[in-house]
């Protein structure tokens, strides 16, 4: 029983400690600041967005990075989707649902052909992702004409992206996901291609429909990114020669924290807490008032400060046990 | 390997469609385009691209150059999504060479002088005559590698500094300078901060831009920095060169720089600041609807929004917003790089002469035009845009076109480019 | 049967030739956009724009070959060449300015490969880290200015065909003879192919990722040395493009993304040709950015398709 009740404590530290820590570590820097990191709704607001941006990326970037696939295009997927719905809303005067639904089956859609080009080509996903993000993006260029889209006049569409909106897509892209990934036969033969691809194969996993579903998946959650960042800047610019990759940059983090708490819980909940994490961190700068210098310099460190940490817990571990025995001997001597 | 064929379709069908997609015009389109080919061939062939145009309905220039040979321009642009750049091509392409021999063939967006001298040099060799630039990373190189290729060169939008100017006025393939200055750029900011400090106006937000890496952004900057410094206010600079902090005198100056991000703090930020009590004005130096208009429409749609940008369908549509969303905007417009093109077509069919300022380039000074409330802005923005008759027309260039009037000289080139406000817009019209 | 295993040479001799054949088609398209009129200028431009990417795209063959991925690549360039600006700004030396940019190359190059030996780290994302460090640190360079200039008197001299001839032929046959003729290509591919095997085998991949480095380092300074002799004028987007224009450029050349034995040092300089011409004839036709974004992509899948011909496995490429 005491064993049972340990082993509950040390999942609820491993799943919740990261996100937890990191609130209390921003809540006491803005206290020692005289200001609090929750002051208004907008820093709600501010954060909840965050989260749900950089979890709905990391999900789409993991569903695929995780079975050693790496998809550039997923940003030119966001951008494109979000812009043909915006497009289609505001010529058919639809109403704001509409847009948001019609940006994720767009986005499925795009994720779709991704895959299909992947599976028949047989290429390597970096490449053909290259040649997807590339006619993506040029294709949005073509649909605006290379103006992009202006939503900010249209008030009604902006509040897609409200905060009780927001937790209401989080909380059902969270339900969904681990749903998908863990009670279908889909997610079953995913995990079962991600740890061995050929065994896998060979017991007669499709892994192209598979891929494909991943694909399709991972172009309906960006569809969802769109819409979000879209009605949050009330504009979307073209992006051209690859300046859309930038989008999965904020993943990486959530990705490998959520890598991290998934050995103690659900691997798409530990993605979650990792944008939490990473929205917490956001909120930071924009109360402690960071430059952007200094933003994405800390952001660069504490990923690479994380990943050695975790290519080397083994090794701390280690380390640890042996300064604890050190000093024990020490004590005992 | 049938699958793979398939893939491969896949991928070209996509192409096929994108290409047909944005090709595709309404038939009667397609019938004014087939009535201005039978009227001029030659501008006919200078269609190339099959981007937005506007202009079907113009009224076809009373002169006819047609038995001149197709010239071929090429356009340097820095930003090819720029809803100015966007707006500046389509001028070119589907005014200007439906109106007079040539062919423009524009660079990708260029943001580096070595992208700059790249697509110069593509240019040159596709036997490009002549070169338009709105790139400005190293013009003194650009024009000096132009000067050894012997192809003309103008700058579309800005100018040259003085000591620039100094050095490479003797080049022959130099055309001359159309734009506005830099220190033009400082008073637009300067002119856009006094008119609501004059006003009355005590609480504003500040939006930098790229400052102090982008030099006219920096520079608007500074014009927003000297009027508030007159009205009183302390400004106290950045470390390292970057945008710092007002204080004092009765005024509330918060201040922002920088572009979004992927994590979404820039916007926290914005709107942050935009949310604060009080706040009555937020001055921007570049995309002030793009950045701003979402949060202030959200959050407190009574704030004016300044800023500068050009006179495009999207700002129209944020000045007819209700409530408007947008209070004061400096900017350029479509045509205005007319007279700029007029001086190039005059270079590239041997009469560089009538455009020489004493047998040097010129640099012609030509400024912004300002437009504050919507009322204002519509009355500008249907002259900067009109369709059928845009500032500038193929027949208001005409008289300064060596080909078209022999009496062509600069002295009423550099009148008629120097005479931009809107009054005298008007004047050319009537 | 002797038939199909002619057939079947053949079949692999046209896609190993895909490249080639991609470029040779590309070389005739070019030929009759330029109407049939190709000066020594044409040549001297394409020159000048492929220098620089195939000299770092020919240096960053010895991280690709390890299945390794750098997209920092421009970030590094963009770092190398201010310091050597700022270099020779103050001593007015080329020399300094190139060992400069050589040292600072090679640095990254050693930083990025040692962070990930040492606490091993998957190169890319490191590289993804390395990408914002150095990009904060072009701007602590320029120092709140907008461009950092060189003179360009300076550097002009340097500025001519045969200095970037040289340049290229000697960096490519250091890069060809240790790619080809030592032992370093060897076992870059083999790292590439089947990294266990290669580790069992007594390869150490962190030993060869810091030689691989080292020399894209060295491509990264040569790099870095052209921009500034190419275009005196750095700002904070400089070289910005040259991550991506690499990994076009290798993949076009017919490299596979993965490394392995099929690794070829020379891919690097067909792609560069490649998509200098590429990007020469698209504007002839008119099209707009959008369109001509879409022909490129279209172009670099076919190319790749073309080359990847013959090599499929019975599970999906990753």
């Amino acid at each position: 029983m005491k064993k049972q009740g340990k082993q509950f404590g040390k999942r609820i530290v491993g799943t919740f400690g990261i996100p937890v820590f990191t609130l209390l570590l921003f809540m006491l820097i803005c206290n020692l600041r005289g200001i609090a990191l929750f002051n208004t709704a907008g820093h709600m607001l501010t954060f909840i967005r965050s989260t749900v941006v950089i979890g709905f990326t990391s999900w789409a970037l993991s569903l695929n990075l995780t079975s050693g696939r790496f998809d550039f295009s997923i940003g030119a997927i966001a951008l494109l989707s979000s812009v043909i719905a915006a497009r289609v809303t505001l010529i058919y005067d639809l109403p704001a649902f509409a847009m948001f639904l019609l940006s994720v089956i767009i986005g499925a859609v795009l994720g779709l052909i991704s895959g299909l080009l992947y599976v028949l080509l047989k290429l390597p996903p970096i490449i053909t992702s290259l040649g997807v993000t590339l006619i993506y993006e040029a294709m949005t260029f073509v649909v605006t004409k290379g103006e992009g889209v202006l939503l900010s006049t249209s008030l009604h569409l902006l509040k897609i992206s409200s905060t009780r909106n927001l937790i209401i897509m989080a909380l059902t892209g969270l339900i969904i996901m681990i749903f998908i990934c863990n009670e279908t036969v889909f997610g079953y033969e995913m995990r079962a291609l991600q740890t061995g691809q050929l065994i896998a194969v060979n017991t007669g996993i499709r892994e192209h429909i598979n891929a494909v579903i991943c694909y399709t998946l991972s172009g309906a959650l960006m569809g969802v990114v769109g819409v979000v960042n879209l009605t949050t800047k009330g504009t979307a610019s073209v992006a051209l020669n690859f300046s859309s990759i930038s989008t999965m940059f904020v993943a990486f983090l959530p990705m490998f924290v959520g890598g991290f708490i998934g050995r103690y819980s659900e691997e798409r909940l530990g993605i979650l807490l990792g944008a939490i994490t990473s929205a917490l961190i956001t909120l930071g700068f924009v109360r402690l008032e960071v430059s952007n210098q200094m933003q994405s310099l800390i952001n660069a460190l504490i990923l690479l400060l994380f990943l050695i940490f975790l290519n080397n817990e083994g090794k701390l571990k280690m380390i640890w046990a042996k300064s604890k025995t050190g000093i024990r001997d020490g004590e005992t001597k | 390997m049938r699958k793979r064929v398939l893939a491969m379709l896949l991928c070209i069908t996509m192409t096929v469609g994108s290409l047909a997609g944005c090709g595709q015009q309404k038939p009667a389109e397609q019938a004014a385009e087939t009535s201005e080919a039978d009227a001029n061939e030659s501008a006919a062939a200078a269609e190339t691209t099959s981007e937005s145009d506007g202009y079907e309905a113009a009224a076809q220039a009373s002169f006819d150059l047609s038995s001149v040979d197709t010239i071929k321009l090429g356009v340097l642009i820095y930003d090819s999504t720029d809803a100015e750049v966007v707006a500046f091509k389509n001028y070119y392409q589907n005014y200007i060479a439906q109106n007079f021999p040539v062919e423009f063939v524009y660079s990708e967006g260029i943001a580096t002088a070595e992208e700059e001298v790249s697509a110069i040099e593509n240019f040159i060799n596709m036997n490009c005559k002549g070169i338009i630039s709105f790139s400005d990373q190293d013009r003194v190189a650009s024009i000096k590698l132009c000067e050894e290729a012997k192809v003309y060169y103008a700058v579309g939008a800005g100018t040259l500094s003085d000591e620039q100017y100094e050095e490479l006025k003797g080049y022959s393939y130099y055309v001359g300078s159309i734009g506005p200055s830099l220190e033009n750029e400082e008073v637009i900011g300067y002119d856009m901060a006094k008119h609501y400090i004059d006003a009355g106006y005590k609480n504003f937000l500040v939006y930098a831009g790229g400052y102090p890496y982008v030099d006219m952004h920096m520079k608007r900057t500074a014009g927003f920095i000297r009027a508030f410094e007159e009205a009183g206010v302390t400004y106290t600079p950045g470390d390292n060169g970057n945008f710092g902090t007002f204080a004092g005198d009765g005024y509330k100056i918060d201040t922002i720089d920088g572009f979004p991000d992927e994590a979404g703090a820039f916007f926290g930020t914005v709107g942050q600041k935009v949310g604060e009590p009080d706040l009555e004005v937020v001055l921007t130096a570049a995309l002030g609807v793009e950045l701003f208009g979402a949060s202030i429409a959200q959050i407190n749609p009574e704030i004016k929004l300044a800023t500068v940008a050009s006179y495009t369908d999207a700002y129209k549509e944020a000045f007819n917003a209700e409530p408007a969303q947008l209070d004061y905007l400096t900017g350029k417009y479509a045509s205005s790089i007319g007279p700029v093109f007029a001086a190039m077509f005059n270079a590239v069919t041997g009469n560089i002469d009538c455009v020489r300022d004493n047998g040097n380039a010129f640099r012609i000074d030509q400024g912004y035009w300002t437009a504050i409330g919507t009322e204002e802005f519509n009355t500008l923005f249907e002259i900067a845009n009109s369709t059928e008759k845009p500032a500038y027309t193929a027949d208001d260039l005409s008289p300064y076109i060596k080909l078209v009037n022999d009496a062509a000289n600069f002295a009423d080139f550099k009148a008629f480019a120097e005479a931009y406000t809107i009054e005298d817009i008007q004047a050319l019209h009537k | 049967m002797k038939w199909k295993h002619i057939c079947r040479k053949l079949q692999e001799n046209i896609v190993q030739l895909a490249p080639v054949l991609g470029l040779l088609i590309l070389s005739i398209i070019y030929y009759f956009a330029m109407d049939g009129q190709i000066s020594l200028y044409n040549l001297k431009v394409i020159l000048n724009q492929v220098v620089i990417v195939a000299i770092v795209a020919t240096g960053a063959t010895f991280i690709y070959s390890m299945g390794a991925f750098d997209i920092s690549l421009g970030a590094a360039t963009a770092v190398s060449a201010m310091c050597g600006a700022v270099a020779v700004n103050r001593t007015g030396s080329i020399a300094v300015m190139l060992l400069t940019c050589l040292g600072v190359g090679i640095v990254i190059g050693l930083f990025n490969s040692t962070l990930a030996a040492l606490f091993h780290l998957p190169v890319f994302v490191t590289t993804i880290a390395m990408l914002s460090i150095l990009g904060a640190l072009t701007e602590v360079i320029l120092n709140g200015q907008s461009q950092l200039e060189v003179a360009s008197e300076l550097v002009s001299g340097f500025d001519n065909i045969i200095v970037k001839l040289l340049i290229l032929i000697v960096f490519g046959v250091l890069c060809y003879s240790v790619f080809e003729l030592t032992p370093v290509g060897r076992m870059n591919k083999f790292l590439g192919s089947n990294p266990v095997s290669a580790k069992q085998t007594g390869i150490s991949s962190g030993k060869m990722s810091i030689i691989a480095f080292f020399i894209a380092g060295i491509g990264v300074g040569l790099g870095a040395f052209l921009t500034i002799v190419r275009a005196p004028v750095l700002g904070k987007t400089t070289a910005s493009s040259i991550g991506m224009d690499v990994l076009i450029a290798i993949v076009f050349g017919g490299m596979p993304i993965s490394g392995g034995a099929r690794s070829k040092i020379t891919a690097a300089m067909v792609g560069s040709i490649s998509i200098v011409l590429l990007n020469q004839i698209l504007p002839v036709f008119g099209f707009s950015s959008g369109i001509s974004q879409i022909v490129k992509a279209v172009m670099f899948l076919l190319v790749v398709f073309c080359a990847g011909l013959g090599f499929r496995d019975k599970t999906l490429p990753r």
